[in-house]
C-alpha cells in the first residue's frame, strides 16, 4: 500500500471487480482511453488475470482515504533495459473527478517508479480532447515530446495522441516545489 | 510473399534464424529495436519463437539471398495502426535502393491488405540511414521522445515518424 493525503494506492486485486466493471462499461469515461466501454463481468475479470501475469505491467487501485475504490492507476510497458514506462490514470467515481484526486494518485505513482522501480523515464499518451489530463500531467512537471496525429480512432473520428515524458531529473526537480513537498510529506509506504 | 522488381518480402522461416543471429551479432540491429542482445543463437530461436506470435516478421530478399529484415506489431483493429521496422543489413547492395523498395512493398500491404489507416516507426540513431528514405516516401516526424532508449551506455531521444493513408499512397504504393 502507497499512502498519501486524499489517496491511497493498492495493489489491484480481484475483489475490486465490481468496480472495474462499472467504469470500465462507463462510455463518458471509457471514450478518453481509446477502449472498447462494453465489456462483460467476465471479460473484465478476465483481463484482470491477465494483466496481473505480465511482467511489463502494474496495476493499483486507487483507495480514498475512507477506503472506497474511486479509480485506478497502472503501469504498462515496463521497459527494463531502456528504464521507462507508460503511466495511466483513471478516477471511475464521478464524486472524485476533480484534479485534487487524479493529481496525487499520479504523484504517488511516479514517486513509486523512481523510488522503487528505479526508472529513468516515465511517460503518458493523451487523447486531444483529454483537457484535465494535459493540465494533470504539465503541473507534475511532464513535457510535450509528440503529436501522434490520427491515433486513435474515437467517437467516429479519428484523434491525435499527445505523448508526454517525465524524466528522473524532472520528477526530482518537481518533488523539491511547494506541490511536490506538500505531497512527500504525507506519502508513505506501507 | 510480396514481390518487387529488387527484392521480395517473405515470411521468416526457422532457417533464417542462423542468418539473423549473424546480423543481430553486427550490433546495429539490436540496437535500433531497443532490446537486448541475444546471447545465443539458442536464445534468439527461443525468443523469435515469442516474438513471432505478437509480430509478423519478414525477410527481405533479393535473387533469393536475405538482405534485411522487415516486421511489424501491435496492430491495433480498432484504430487501425500498427508499429513497423525495416533496415537492409547486406552491405553490398545500396541501402537506400533497396529500403525504399522493401518500404514501399511493406506500405503496400500494410495500407491495401491490412486496411490500416496509420503507421508509424521509432528511430534512435542519428546517422539512421532509414531518415531519409522516410522522409522521401512521405512520413512525417512526429516529435521526439527524450532519453527514451539506452544505447551503448547511454539514454539516447527516439524519433517518431508516421504516415496516414490516403488514397494516393495507397494506389502509388
Amino acid at each position: 500500500m502507497i499512502n498519501g493525503r486524499s489517496v491511497n494506492l493498492k495493489k489491484l486485486e480481484s475483489d475490486y471487480l465490481p468496480h472495474i466493471y462499472k467504469w470500465r462499461n462507463d462510455p463518458e469515461l471509457m471514450r478518453f482511453y481509446g477502449l472498447y466501454p462494453i465489456l462483460s463481468l467476465d471479460k473484465v475479470q478476465e483481463e484482470i488475470k491477465t494483466n496481473k501475469n505480465l511482467k511489463n505491467r502494474l496495476d493499483f487501485i486507487v483507495l480514498s482515504k475512507n477506503r472506497d475504490p474511486i479509480g485506478m492507476v497502472w503501469l504498462r510497458r515496463i521497459d527494463w533495459i531502456n528504464s521507462n514506462c507508460e503511466l495511466n490514470c483513471m478516477i471511475g467515481e464521478k464524486n472524485f473527478r476533480s484534479k485534487v484526486f487524479g493529481a496525487e494518485a499520479i504523484f504517488l505513482l511516479l514517486l513509486f517508479c523512481m523510488n522503487e522501480l528505479n526508472l529513468h523515464k516515465v511517460h503518458a499518451k493523451i487523447i486531444e480532447f483529454a483537457h484535465e489530463s494535459h493540465a494533470l500531467v504539465s503541473n507534475a512537471g511532464f513535457k510535450k515530446e509528440a503529436v501522434l496525429k490520427k491515433m486513435v480512432f474515437q467517437d467516429g473520428k479519428y484523434r491525435d495522441l499527445i505523448v508526454y515524458g517525465l524524466l528522473r531529473k524532472e520528477f526530482e526537480a518537481f518533488t523539491r516545489s511547494t506541490q511536490g513537498q506538500k505531497y512527500l510529506l504525507f506519502s508513505r509506504q506501507i | 510473399m510480396l514481390d518487387g522488381k529488387l527484392v521480395s518480402l517473405r515470411e521468416l522461416e526457422a532457417h533464417d534464424l542462423d542468418q539473423l543471429f549473424l546480423w543481430d551479432e553486427k550490433e546495429d540491429m539490436y540496437l535500433f529495436k531497443g532490446r537486448y542482445r541475444f546471447a545465443s543463437q539458442e536464445d534468439l530461436k527461443d525468443n523469435f519463437i515469442g516474438y513471432s506470435f505478437s509480430q509478423k516478421i519478414f525477410i527481405i530478399s533479393s535473387n533469393q539471398t536475405p538482405i534485411g529484415l522487415a516486421s511489424y506489431w501491435d496492430e491495433n483493429h480498432k484504430n487501425r495502426t500498427c508499429e513497423f521496422y525495416a533496415r537492409v543489413y547486406d552491405k553490398s547492395v545500396d541501402p537506400q535502393l533497396y529500403l525504399t523498395e522493401s518500404l514501399n512493398l511493406l506500405i503496400k500491404f500494410l495500407f491495401t491488405s491490412e486496411n490500416l489507416s496509420k503507421i508509424y516507426t521509432h528511430i534512435s540513431d542519428p546517422l539512421d540511414a532509414i531518415k531519409q528514405v522516410l522522409e522521401k516516401l512521405g512520413f512525417i516526424k512526429e516529435g521526439t521522445l527524450r532519453e527514451h532508449r539506452f544505447v551503448k551506455g547511454q539514454y539516447v531521444d527516439t524519433q517518431v515518424y508516421g504516415q496516414l493513408v490516403s488514397k494516393n499512397n495507397r494506389v502509388k504504393a
